[in-house]
Order: C-alpha cells, then sequence, then structure tokens
C-alpha cells in the first residue's frame, strides 16, 4: 500500500512541525485519543505521529485479519508499514501498555527505523509464572476478562456478527470503519486481547538495542512494579522511572508529569 | 408531605464517591451509601478508604483500567459497563456500572452499581448460545470447503482461494502458476480393482498431493481423479520442477504391482496479459495442456502455451 492507503488504513495523523518524528502508539482498549492531554507539552518541539492500529479507533476495519492480529508481531507490522509509508528514519516511539512489547517488536525487526524508545507501563507477559515473575494475572483472572468483554459487548449491534458471517468475515467487509474511542467490535477487541494479555515475551527483552526509558507507575495494577523492575534488569541500555501516579493510564491522569520524563529522556 | 431529606441512602442502587484520579489517592474510595453496604456485605467505615482495586476482581479491574477510566476521562461519562465487585467472604457480584466525571477541581468520580446478578445469568446463557452456534457454524462451513472423500479443498474452495491468491500477486505482481493432474488409465483401476480400491488410490493421492504442498500453496480436489495445485510466487520453470518432481512421488503409489502415472498440465500467469489471468483462464489452458499431455503418451507434463 502506498502512503495514502496507510495513512487512511491507520488513520496516521501528524501535528507539529518539528523536525524529530515521535511516533505515539496507543494501548489495547482505545485509541489515539488517549494522548490528547500530552500532545500540546509534546508538540511543541517534536513533529507527532498519531495512528490507530488496525481494528481500534478509526482505522480500517475492513484491513483486520484474525490470523495477523492475533500476534503482537501483526501490530509492530502495522508500525513498520507506518515507518515505510513514511519513510521515516530515527523514530523516537513511544507505547503505552501493550504498545511497549509492540514498539520493542517493531524495533528489533528494522533497528535503523527507531532511535530510541518510551514505554508507559510496558508488560512482557501479564501472567504469573511462579517461581520467579509476577505478571499479575492468573490464567482464570484473564480468562474472566474475556467473558466480561463478550458480556459488554452483547449489547452492541455487530455481537452476533462474527458468528453469522463466518470465520473469513473481516475480509468480506469493506470501507467500515470501526470508529468509536474504546473498541467494542467483538472479534477485534477479544483478539487483541488475546494477543495481548496471553502471550510472553520475555525472551525478546535481552535483545533490546535502543535506548530505552521505562515509565513505571507506582500503583499500576496493570503493571506491577516489579515487572517495570524485571524489565530493566532483562533490557541492556534501559532506564527506568517510577512515577509516583495512580492506576495504569498515568498517560491521561498524569499529563504534565509523564510528558516532562518523556522530553527529559529525548533531548538527554 | 414529610420533611425528610431524600438522599443516596434511600435509593436501591450503591452510590460511590472516589478520589479525582489525578489526585494523589486517586483510586481511594470517599463515600459508599447504605445499599453499597448492603450489596457488598461491608461495613461503610471498611469501604471507605479501600481502593478501587479491592473493590473489583481482577479481570474486572482490567475493564477499568483499559476501558472504563479511559472512556471517563475522554467524555466524562460512561454507562452500561458489566463488572464484577468483591463483597465480603469473596463473594463475587456482578454489577452494571455507570460513573461521571464531577465538575470539581479535584475530579471526583461518581458511581451508580446496579446489582445484575440475574442479567449476567442471561448473559451467560446467551454466550454459551453463541459458542455453540460458532462451532456449528464453523463445522458447517468446513464441511462447505472439504471434499468429503480425499480432505482437500472442493472445487467452489479451489476457486475462491486461486481468485484470493491472484488478486494479491496482482498488487505484489509476482506469478502465479496453476498445475491441473489427471490419473492416467483411472477408469480401468475401478473397473478391474472396483470402486473402493479406485476410492483408496484417490486418498493415498490426495495424502501425497497434500504432503507435497507447500504452506502458501492450495490443493484441491476438482472433481473425479482430477485434481489442481494453485502455487502462489512460482514461475512457469518452478512450477515444471514441481510438476516433475510430483511425477516421482506419485509414481510410489502402487496399483495391481505397476507405479500410479499421471497427466499434468502447467500455466503461469506470467504468459498471460495482465487482466486476462483470472482462475478460470488459468485452470481452462492448464486443464487443456494436461488433455495434450494424455493424448500424447501419458506420464508426463505439458505447458500451456496461450
Amino acid at each position: 500500500m502506498d502512503q495514502k492507503g496507510i495513512a487512511d488504513r491507520n488513520n496516521v495523523r501528524l501535528i507539529g512541525d518539528g523536525e524529530r518524528v515521535l511516533m505515539l502508539a496507543h494501548g489495547f482498549g482505545c485509541d489515539q485519543n488517549v494522548w490528547r492531554f500530552m500532545i500540546p507539552a509534546l508538540s511543541a518541539s517534536y513533529r507527532i505521529l498519531l495512528f490507530d492500529y488496525v481494528g481500534s479507533g478509526h482505522s480500517w476495519l475492513s484491513a483486520f485479519s484474525v490470523d495477523r492480529y492475533s500476534r503482537l508481531e501483526g501490530y509492530a507490522q502495522d508500525v513498520l508499514d507506518i515507518c515505510e509509508a513514511f519513510d521515516l528514519q530515527d523514530v523516537s516511539f513511544v507505547g503505552h501498555s501493550v504498545s511497549g512489547m509492540v514498539g520493542l517488536l517493531a524495533a528489533q525487526r528494522q533497528p535503523n527505523r527507531f532511535r530510541d524508545l518510551v514505554l508507559l507501563g510496558p508488560s512482557p507477559c501479564y501472567l504469573n509464572m511462579p517461581p520467579d515473575y509476577r505478571g499479575g494475572f492468573s490464567r482464570e483472572d484473564l480468562e474472566q476478562l474475556l467473558d466480561l468483554m463478550d458480556k459488554n459487548y452483547i449489547g452492541w449491534a455487530n455481537y452476533l456478527a462474527p458468528m453469522a458471517m463466518g470465520q473469513n468475515a473481516p475480509d468480506e467487509l469493506t470501507g467500515e470503519l470501526s470508529g468509536s474511542f474504546c473498541s467494542t467490535d467483538p472479534l477485534v477487541a477479544k483478539t487483541f486481547a488475546n494477543a495481548t494479555f496471553f502471550s510472553d515475551y520475555r525472551h525478546i527483552l535481552p535483545e533490546t538495542r535502543h535506548p530505552t526509558l521505562l515509565l513505571q507507575g507506582q500503583s499500576d495494577v496493570l503493571a506491577n512494579p516489579s515487572v517495570g523492575e524485571y524489565m530493566h534488569q532483562h533490557m541492556p541500555g534501559s532506564k527506568l522511572v517510577n512515577l509516583n501516579t495512580e492506576g495504569h493510564c498515568f498517560h491521561m491522569t498524569y499529563p504534565e508529569k509523564v510528558s516532562a520524563e518523556v522530553l527529559a529522556f529525548l533531548s538527554r | 408531605m414529610s420533611q425528610q431529606n431524600w438522599g443516596p441512602d434511600h435509593f436501591p442502587c450503591a452510590c460511590l464517591v472516589t478520589a479525582g484520579p489525578n489526585q494523589e489517592g486517586g483510586r481511594e474510595l470517599l463515600y459508599a451509601n447504605a445499599y453499597a453496604e448492603k450489596l457488598l456485605g461491608v461495613a461503610r467505615e471498611t469501604l471507605v478508604g479501600c481502593s478501587l482495586t479491592d473493590l473489583f476482581t481482577p479481570a474486572s479491574t482490567i475493564m477499568l483500567d483499559t476501558y472504563l477510566l479511559p472512556l471517563l476521562l475522554h467524555e466524562g461519562e460512561c454507562h452500561e459497563v458489566m463488572l464484577d465487585v468483591r463483597g465480603a467472604g469473596d463473594r463475587v457480584i456482578p454489577v452494571i456500572a455507570n460513573a461521571a466525571l464531577s465538575n470539581t477541581q479535584a475530579g471526583h468520580i461518581c458511581w451508580s452499581l446496579f446489582n445484575a446478578t440475574r442479567r449476567n445469568q442471561l448473559d451467560q446463557e446467551l454466550i454459551l448460545a453463541r459458542r455453540q452456534l460458532e462451532a456449528h457454524s464453523e463445522k458447517l462451513y468446513q464441511l462447505s470447503v472439504t471434499d468429503e472423500l480425499t480432505g482437500l479443498v472442493n472445487r467452489r474452495q479451489l476457486k475462491r482461494r486461486a481468485e484470493q491468491l491472484l488478486a494479491q500477486a496482482r498488487r505484489s505482481k509476482s506469478p502465479v502458476s496453476v498445475v491441473v493432474l489427471d490419473i492416467d488409465r483411472f477408469k480401468q483401476v475401478n473397473d478391474t480393482e472396483g470402486h473402493l480400491a479406485g476410492d483408496e488410490i484417490l486418498k493415498r493421492l490426495a495424502s501425497v498431493l497434500r504432503d507435497h504442498a507447500r504452506e502458501s500453496d492450495v490443493v484441491g480436489r476438482y472433481g473425479g481423479e482430477e485434481f489442481s495445485f494453485v502455487l502462489p510466487d512460482t514461475s512457469e520453470s518452478e512450477a515444471l520442477l514441481f510438476a516433475r518432481r510430483l511425477h516421482k512421488l506419485v509414481g510410489t503409489i502402487q496399483v495391481g504391482g505397476q507405479p500410479l502415472t499421471i497427466s499434468i498440465g502447467v500455466v503461469s500467469s506470467e504468459q498471460l496479459e495482465h487482466g486476462v489471468n483470472t482462475y478460470e483462464t488459468l485452470f481452462e489452458l492448464a486443464d487443456r495442456a494436461m488433455y495434450e499431455a494424455k493424448t500424447t503418451g501419458r506420464n508426463r507434463t505439458l505447458v500451456a502455451r496461450p
């Protein structure tokens, strides 16, 4: 696909006219709007590239395939597709939550495209892996999450659609936009949830070659402080900063604090 | 009218207030009404000071952090989110949650939680019914695309997959080859060995073909004793090599003490003008080449020349 095609597919938006490109990648659940509170501070000195993963926000739902997006590599391919379409080099990648691992995968695939990475509340594995890794959740917890997602999307019109149309359905839908801030398409959301919460990417951490900032929230249940510590220990050249914040969405709740850390790291 | 002061304690839903999400201690419960005590089986004094994280199950905490809170911060309110709260003695209570961000400086969140025990049962049943329907529809789908005898894809699916591969190839400007093959003197086998033996040979051939196919290839039974491959990213010369190996492999199947032989027709989309290379055209050309291979001696491969 050409630049226009990719730009439309991933709803790419460019803001500001700084020389260096800052690519902001949203996490599981929502879309690029999660960055809105940080953009004023960041766009003053950087060119901001915002996008939605296929299946999220205003991306093309027709480009979604269960095959591609069942693994985080599929999402990393979205990042690389955008880099290629816009001929980006030396990108600073900022990823929230699952986009931390997505960014790491992309940077390891095509190292030359990236300058450095900032990962907000990342986790390489949400499952507890006794005895020495505590991702925070048991398999049962995460099965219940899929159940809850089902219950929450029952009320949506397209709840029965994937079933009615058979397994290849999304390929046959054309031009339809998913279009709401938080994803409500059951097939897309559950595929993303599976790729996010049941994966284990701890093995790629030691392959890190880029300077990486890890921003760790103090009371983040999704990525608890021991996860941040684990990542820092296994990622060569990483820097861990603990933020005195509540919850997982600190890019929305503490935009000034987070922006200040990001800017300080980028201009190191 | 009585002078009673109506307030949250009179309402049959749990009313909670938590601190603003961007405040120090941003998940702390600041207020709970009487119904909250009843729903959770926990005294108000214990509830106040708890964190939201203590109130919800781990799965619900993820929904909270990835769905409800971002939505709340983006839009100011959210409605009808199904969550599970944890009551006394680790009892799980399904609730429907509405939440609103207050206009105060501190940005408190006001919650109303409705007991959804019965609605939850209905949801569970719906989910179960949906899963059964999904499994059923998947089974029907598989039946509709599979050749019953050999387990390969049938003609309908062969055509469908071929068209997908050709569309991809047109985008990436790479060649696709179509191989059509037919068992030599199969009628004779059926007549002398019987139909069951004939079926057995078709099955064994199908298994050889399946093993010979690469992951990206499609192989199906076109009908009778005629089979076809669609080979993406394969030039004419590569398809010829493929066919040569196929002759050898098929020869390992013995029929009445003789090696089985096939006749093959090959065509590559490179040979065709752009736009004419539909599966129908390609198949027809390869099929014609295959019949020519039959009439000129069998057990050989011919390339179609459009």
